[in-house]
């Protein structure tokens, strides 16, 4: 297994050097650096300025001289300076810590909500919760990153800072509150997601527990923000955060510091969640039905092992191996959902540095954004080699 | 005795004439078919889509309003009779400019969806049939391609290129977006090239040729056709955040991801503009997930559970 993983790492180098001349020949095929063309556009541009800009951005050296003066530095650490001069690197990682904060949160809470409902919803297959959560998944699949996060700003966010303001529970929400718990009770006590087999008092008092816990869960959000309100006493600021991955002043205890970040953290990272969730719930509802058609699972259900047993440990880790593949191919997709929700959330993070540095040609930020972006989807792609190994005792690691 | 012998006679005639029903061997496309009518909200999804299909590429014929003109009058409208979809900031009709958008969308979604479907299968087909070194290397290329995601790759790409046709967008994406399926084709041709019926075929000594195109790939039929639909839906989704980042389709040609990029700043003041092309969107998209939905349950011969 380690020499495997030694390998696999060894192929990784090659790759990662021929992805970075593409990418270097991509990058000076944009053509001149923004900044040189509004100096050149300038009707009094002096020569001497713009020649030192040309020899900043290395423009009258021929491109091999370029590509290996890049590459020499960059093996070193050095990302190379930007068009004002900054360090790159400095400006990445810090990019790059918000956007982690972003994407592994989001990854996580959508990995284990599509594992939890995929699962569930194959089990429970053509139940009133298999069609819901289905329906559900489709939506979220079908909606553009930017539409979804858009629409949960300015619809979600925005309008709930404003009753947060002054939290009150109008009639009609309160109503419609207790149609829907009576619903979610009715739909148990039918047996329409299936949740008990036989015994009718079991059921009977199931419903009244999803009834009672809607409404208990509806009062504790209701409580969250009252709370969150008087905390915030004579404070102009909105309770979720809509701009920005972090406050202004960031304070210095390590509680409040990480209820700001949450706050933040909130809208975006609910915008990936809810596709993430899309497509993973369905992905391992597919392949959970798909090992419980198999025949081992026939065979240890004739053999007499229990219902739990035959999903747990025959059905739902075979059915877990092209889940894990998938979420760590995944990661390529989720940076490209990052880019746009920051961009909408106006975080500083990754997303707002590529498409900044696009706009401006910039090649030393360019080639460090896509090179660690593209060492990190060469690791994830290690990763689901490994765990695929691992899982899978039939895959040949030869 | 006499009278069995004509009772006998009569029953040797030969029945298929006088038979209440026929036996019919049923075409494997037949089933699917029948499957797929089965499954309703597919069904429903592409009436929806062959409908909503023509609206875009027929409609603009009878409308009165060009997509890309311009009436200084009539700025920022709300929706009405006379504009069902409003007006943006420059009177652009939205209902001119939002069928013009899903004409495009449309197309560009199924170019990107043929060329990576095609790329895709023939690589991973060949690399999971043959294995060994041809195997080795197809996928570092592969890798090599999934290296840098698809979004930025096609943003560099596309950056590089100021004053480029719509189909450029489609082209590069399609080209760029098949290492998916040609992973999927791959695993399943790892898997089935080791099954007994291969096998079989083998000891018959049917050629290679054969074997992928005849015995394997028919196997492959439901994987493909849902990752295509899934490539169709994953395109449109992928335009509209391309044109987003200000990088796909450029003014005056329209996309539905242009309509919403200009649309979203405008959500508090002309909402309208938002919320047509992203519900355009959105619908599309659905209709073609449901279908591709369809598609797997018609496919899988495994599934024999009638949907409720």
């Amino acid at each position: 297994m380690l020499q495997f993983i030694a390998r696999r790492l060894l192929i990784t180098i090659p790759l990662l050097f021929l992805a970075s001349i593409i990418t270097f020949l991509l990058v000076a095929n944009l053509g001149i650096p923004q900044q040189l063309e509004n100096a050149m556009s300038k009707p009094n541009a002096s020569p001497a300025a713009i020649q030192s800009l040309r020899n900043q951005f290395e423009l009258d050296t021929p491109l091999f001289t370029r590509y290996t003066h890049w590459v020499s530095h960059f093996v070193r650490g050095d990302f190379g300076q930007d068009g004002q001069r900054t360090e790159v690197r400095g400006d990445i990682w810090r990019a790059i810590q918000v956007t982690l904060r972003l994407l592994v949160f989001a990854q996580i809470m959508s990995v284990v909500l599509g594992i939890i409902v995929g699962l569930i919803s194959a089990i429970r297959q053509y139940t009133a919760f298999d069609y819901l959560t289905t329906g559900m998944a489709f939506l979220f699949f079908s909606i553009p990153t930017a539409v979804l996060a858009g629409f949960l700003k300015v619809y979600g966010i925005v309008e709930f800072n404003r009753w947060a303001r002054h939290p009150t529970i109008s009639t009609v929400f309160l109503i419609g509150m207790l149609v829907l718990g009576a619903l979610c009770g009715f739909a148990v006590i039918k047996n329409r997601m299936r949740f008990s087999d036989r015994r009718e008092p079991k059921r009977l008092l199931m419903g009244a527990a999803a009834g009672i816990g809607f409404a208990v869960g509806a009062l504790l959000v209701f409580k969250f923000v009252w709370d969150g309100n008087i905390y915030r006493k004579g404070n102009p600021k909105p309770l979720i955060a809509t701009i920005g991955q972090a406050g202004d002043h960031l304070p210095d205890a390590f509680f409040s510091r990480m209820q700001d970040y949450f706050w933040h953290l909130l809208g975006p990272s609910m915008t990936l969640i809810l596709v993430g969730f899309a497509g993973y719930s369905r992905y391992m509802r597919a392949s959970m039905l798909d090992t419980m058609n198999s025949d081992y699972v026939r065979t240890a259900r004739s053999k007499g092992v229990s219902e739990g047993r035959v999903i747990m440990k025959h059905a739902f880790r075979n059915a877990l191996i092209p889940l894990t593949t998938a979420v760590a191919l995944d990661f390529g997709a989720l940076l490209s959902g990052a880019i746009i929700t920051e961009r909408i959330f106006a975080w500083k993070g990754m997303g707002t540095f590529f498409s900044e540095a696009l706009n401006l040609k910039e090649p030393k930020p360019l080639m460090a954004f896509v090179m660690i972006t593209a060492l990190m989807v060469v690791l994830f792609n290690v990763v689901a080699d490994v765990l695929y190994a691992r899982l899978d005792p039939r895959i040949r690691l030869d | 005795m006499t009278d069995i012998i004509p009772d006998k006679e009569d029953s040797l005639e030969p029945p298929h004439d006088d038979r209440e029903f026929t036996i019919e061997a049923r075409a494997q496309w037949k089933t699917i078919l029948r499957r797929f009518m089965r499954h309703r909200l597919a069904v429903v999804s592409l009436t929806l889509l062959v409908l909503i299909s023509l609206w875009a590429f027929l409609g603009p014929i009878f409308w009165k309003y060009e997509f890309a003109a311009l009436n200084t009058k009539q700025k920022s409208l709300s929706p009405s009779w006379q504009h069902p979809f409003g007006t943006d900031d420059l009177g652009k009709d939205g209902f001119a400019r939002i069928m013009r958008g899903t004409q495009r969308s449309l197309e560009i979604a199924l170019m990107v969806s043929i060329i990576a479907t095609t790329l895709g299968v023939t690589i991973g087909a060949i690399a999971g049939f043959y294995r060994g070194w041809v195997d080795a290397i197809l996928m570092r290329f592969t890798d090599l391609v999934l290296v840098i995601p698809l979004l930025v790759l096609v943003a560099v790409l596309s950056a590089g290129v100021p004053k480029a046709p719509w189909y450029t967008i489609p082209v590069l994406l399609g080209l760029f977006g098949w290492p998916l399926m040609a992973r999927i084709a791959r695993g399943e041709f790892l898997s089935l090239r080791e099954k007994e019926f291969v096998e079989a075929a083998r000891a018959l000594g049917v050629s290679n040729r054969r074997i992928i195109f005849k015995h394997i790939l028919p196997n492959l039929a439901g994987p493909i056709i849902v990752n295509a639909t899934l490539t169709v839906s994953g395109a449109i989704l992928i335009e509209t955040a391309l044109t987003f980042l200000g990088l796909g389709i450029r003014e005056p040609e329209v996309s539905l991801g242009l309509l919403i990029e200009k649309g979203l700043p405008a959500y508090s003041t002309r909402p309208w503009l938002f919320w047509f092309p992203a519900l355009a969107v959105v619908l599309v998209s659905l209709c073609v997930n449901f279908i591709g939905d369809g598609l797997r349950d018609a496919f899988d011969p495994k599934q024999n559970r009638v949907r409720a």
